[in-house]
C-alpha cells in the first residue's frame, strides 16, 4: 500500500533537474521548493504558450523503490488543465497509470505500461508535452 | 490514454517562425533531452543506470540499458562498487544493487557543507513546516494517518502524496541534525 516506507531518490532528481534545466523550453528548474519539498519543479518559458495560460510547469518525483509521480500543469484562470504519469501501488489502477486531463483526478486513471528507466520515463513525457504545446498553440490561432 | 491529436503542422506553433522554415523554431523537449544523452560519455550512461538500480541487477542488463558493452559495463560497475555506492550482490552472475547508506551520507555530506547558521535557518523552518503537518492531521507522525479519514476516493492520493512529502521532510530533519552534530566534531564513529 500507499504508506509504506519509500524513501525519496534525490540524487536521482538531481541529475533529472540538471539535465531539464539545459532544455530551450524551461525557464527554471526548482529542487525540492519549501511548498514542494519532494519535487523538482521545471517551469516553462512563457514564451512557448499563449497568454490565456499564467504558467506552465512540470513536477517530477521519484523515490528508491522505483515508485515515480510525474505533474504536467497548466496554469489558467478557469481552472488548471493537469495529466499525471504514476508508478505507484494503488487500488484502482495497475501500478504504472495515467491520470488523464484536464483534471487528472483518481477516477480519470487508466492502465499504461511505462519504461524501466526514469529517463526512458522522461523522454515519454517530454513527448507527450510537445505534442500537447502543439496542439495548446493550434487550439489559440483558430 | 494518450492526448488524441497529433499536431501535424508543428511549425506552425510559433509566432515567431520565419517563414523559410525550421531556423527559428525552437527545438522540441523530447529531442532535445535525447540529444543530451548521445553526447553523454559511457561513464555518464553507466551512472545514470547505476543510479537506478534499486534492485540486484545483472550487468548484462546494465550494459542493455546504458548501451555499453558488458565489460564496460563490468568496469565501471566494479569502480562504483569500490566508492561505495553499490554493493556487488554475488557473483555467477555479477548483480548491482544501490547501496543506500552511501546515497544517505552523500546527502548529510551535502548539508555539511553549509555554513552552520544556514542549517539552523533551514532546521527551523522544517520544524515550522513538520508542525503544520502535525496540526493538519492531528498525529504525531505519517504512519498513524489513516488516508481515508481525511480524504474521500477522489483526493486519496493528494493525501497520500501529502503523508509521503511530511515523512521526507522528518527524514530532512534528521540528517539536518546529523550534519550539525558532525560540523560540531561531536559525531559517533559509526559502531
Amino acid at each position: 500500500m500507499n504508506t509504506d516506507e519509500k524513501t525519496l531518490d534525490e540524487a536521482l532528481l538531481r541529475k533529472v533537474a540538471q539535465r531539464l534545466g539545459a532544455l530551450t523550453l524551461i525557464d527554471t528548474v526548482r529542487v525540492f521548493p519549501r511548498q514542494k519539498p519532494e519535487s523538482v519543479v521545471a517551469q516553462f518559458d512563457d514564451v512557448y504558450f499563449p497568454e490565456e495560460i499564467r504558467r506552465v510547469d512540470l513536477g517530477l518525483r521519484t523515490y528508491q523503490n522505483g515508485d515515480f509521480n510525474v505533474i504536467y500543469r497548466e496554469v489558467r484562470s478557469g481552472g488548471d488543465w493537469m495529466v499525471r504519469w504514476d508508478r505507484h501501488d494503488n487500488p484502482h489502477n495497475t501500478r504504472d497509470h495515467y491520470h488523464q486531463p484536464p483534471q487528472a483526478r483518481t477516477e480519470d486513471a487508466v492502465d499504461r505500461k511505462y519504461p524501466t528507466d526514469f529517463f526512458d520515463v522522461v523522454t515519454m513525457v517530454l513527448t507527450e508535452t510537445d505534442i500537447r504545446l502543439g496542439e495548446v498553440w493550434e487550439h489559440t490561432e483558430r | 490514454m494518450r492526448w488524441q491529436i497529433i499536431c501535424v503542422f508543428s511549425s506552425c506553433l510559433y509566432t515567431t517562425m520565419s517563414s523559410d522554415g525550421d531556423s527559428d523554431r525552437p527545438p522540441k523537449l523530447a529531442e532535445e533531452w535525447e540529444q543530451q544523452r548521445e553526447k553523454q560519455s559511457t561513464r555518464e550512461r553507466v551512472y545514470a543506470v547505476s543510479l537506478q538500480l534499486y534492485e540486484p541487477t545483472r550487468v548484462a542488463i546494465v550494459a542493455d540499458r546504458a548501451d555499453v558493452s558488458k565489460e564496460t559495463a563490468r568496469e565501471y560497475l566494479r569502480w562504483f562498487t569500490e566508492i561505495g555506492m553499490l554493493t556487488h550482490d554475488g557473483e555467477s552472475p555479477d548483480q548491482f544493487s544501490r547501496n543506500e547508506s552511501y546515497f544517505e551520507w552523500r546527502r548529510i555530506q551535502r548539508l555539511q557543507a553549509h555554513p552552520p547558521e544556514k542549517l539552523e535557518e533551514e532546521l527551523e523552518q522544517l520544524t515550522a513546516t513538520e508542525r503544520d503537518y502535525r496540526d493538519r492531521y492531528d498525529a504525531d507522525g505519517p504512519g498513524e494517518v489513516d488516508a481515508l479519514e481525511h480524504a474521500d476516493y477522489t483526493d486519496l492520493e493528494s493525501v497520500w502524496m501529502e503523508l509521503q512529502e511530511w515523512q521526507t521532510v522528518r527524514r530532512r530533519i534528521r540528517e539536518l541534525e546529523q550534519a550539525r552534530q558532525n560540523q560540531n566534531g561531536s559525531a559517533q564513529a559509526p559502531a
